[in-house]
């Protein structure tokens, strides 16, 4: 393989860092294209790099339109011609059925209250998609907050600190009711925003903030455990802080 | 977050869940403001392109059928910088306003004389990168930031894998060739 050929070749392959073996023997005995590849590489590293305006904050109001939007509403429907008179005699039908289906509704809705079960958990489904949505809108405007990529991976480990410190101050017998949200949260928080900007961190401060946070989550994860003995909701916990530390680690690795 | 995960808020954004599909936003949206930002240079035509493709991606999302040709995972990203690529089109016919680059660059480390070195180059490879022509550009940061194969990168601008593949390879070529004096300065 020549030199027009080797260069060919890399500016055409997917991952131009990963030559085939031709290409490999080539950059071996070729100084100069050895030189030409690491440009090339050099290039493509520094494209991710490449400053782009912070948009967190159009984020944050799309979600909060895009959330608060009511679904479309379906047209409504509309009669293509207007009854004619009705007669007397069925109107008074009309009447009498009209006064037995608001009895039988009424009977409906006292059978229905009567068994009604009046002593619902604080925490129905409902309350904690509420509580899980306020979570992730403070985390949002948290991180809008914050200035760099650094500062946000901070915020989110402060979260996940602070996350970790609330489901361990939950009584042992309401966990499993009040932990819900928390561990939704908390896997959301851990297991995919954290990696996601870690991921964006650049040059010397990667491998340090990265180790920090890796650090952190793999104390909360052997607390948790220890904190859990049998729990399965403290378990969930501490899987998704081990969940999140191996995400990290594999950040240094790439 | 995981396959499995991804799919499960597809299914449920599918049937109208409008919080699974903010997580979606979540997931996606600073890889795709990024790469239209990098395609338009003006930061609210960016955003604004990025909020209405995951409208239309909302919309049509009965429509997304999680089957791609290149690499095993990302249909979805695919489908959505697709429909964000179309409407960065109609975009384009409209106008092609410019933004002067901003001054808050990403800090590269090191001590100031190094970081403003680092500055320079950034600055130096970002006004290269727009001198690429659009379709170039676009191809060689579907393949470069976004990690997409060409048979993916070729789904997203609705050509073939081989014609995709051929403007990555365009792209690098003249990317180098404007960065020649620089980075020959920068390896010798």
């Amino acid at each position: 393989m020549n030199c027009t050929a080797l260069r060919r070749r890399l500016l055409a392959a997917e991952r131009p860092d990963r030559a085939d073996a031709d290409a490999a023997r080539h950059l071996t005995d070729c100084a100069a294209c050895r030189a030409w590849r690491d440009r090339l590489l050099r290039v493509e590293r520094q494209l991710p790099q490449l400053p782009v305006p912070a948009a967190d904050a159009a984020r944050l109001a799309f979600r909060e339109r895009f959330l608060g939007a009511a679904p479309p509403s379906e047209p409504p429907l509309v009669r293509a011609t207007l009854p004619g008179p009705t007669p007397p005699r069925e109107r008074g039908l009309r009447k009498l059925a009209v006064a037995m289906a608001l009895a039988a509704a009424l009977l409906l809705l006292a059978v229905g209250f009567a068994l009604w079960p009046h002593n619902q958990p604080a925490d129905a489904p409902a309350g904690n998609d509420a509580e899980l949505a306020a979570r992730q809108q403070k985390r949002d405007q948290r991180l809008a907050a914050a200035r760099t990529p650094r500062q946000r991976v901070e915020v989110l480990a402060d979260i996940a600190d602070e996350l970790r410190s609330e489901a361990l101050a939950v009584a042992p017998a309401d966990r499993p009711r009040k932990l819900r949200a928390l561990t939704r949260f908390y896997r959301e928080v851990v297991g995919d925003n954290l990696p996601a900007y870690a991921g964006k961190l650049s040059g010397q401060e990667r491998a340090a903030v990265i180790e920090d946070v890796a650090r952190r989550l793999l104390e909360a994860n052997s607390q948790l455990e220890q904190a859990g003995g049998g729990d399965d909701a403290l378990h969930e916990l501490a899987v998704a802080a081990r969940d999140g530390h191996d995400r990290l680690r594999a950040l240094l690795r790439t | 977050m995981t396959d499995a995960a991804e799919d499960d808020l597809i299914r449920r954004a599918r049937d109208g869940d409008r919080a699974a599909f903010a997580a979606l936003v979540d997931r996606y949206w600073d890889r795709l403001h990024r790469w239209l930002y990098q395609l338009t240079h003006d930061r609210h035509a960016a955003e604004d392109l990025a909020q209405d493709a995951f409208l239309k991606a909302f919309a049509h999302l009965k429509s997304f059928r999680p089957v791609g040709a290149g690499s095993p995972r990302p249909y979805f990203a695919a489908w959505l910088f697709r429909i964000a690529h179309n409407a960065y089109a109609n975009h384009c016919r409209g106008k092609a306003r410019r933004e002067p680059l901003p001054e808050e660059l990403a800090a590269p480390g090191g001590g100031p004389e190094e970081e403003a070195a680092s500055r320079e180059e950034l600055r130096e490879l970002a006004r290269a990168v727009q001198r690429l022509p659009a379709e170039f550009r676009s191809a060689l940061l579907l393949r470069v930031e976004q990690d997409l194969p060409f048979a993916d990168i070729g789904a997203v601008l609705g050509v073939t894998e081989e014609t995709a593949r051929w403007r990555v390879f365009k792209a690098r070529r003249l990317l180098l060739k404007l960065l020649s004096p620089r980075l020959e300065q920068g390896t010798s």
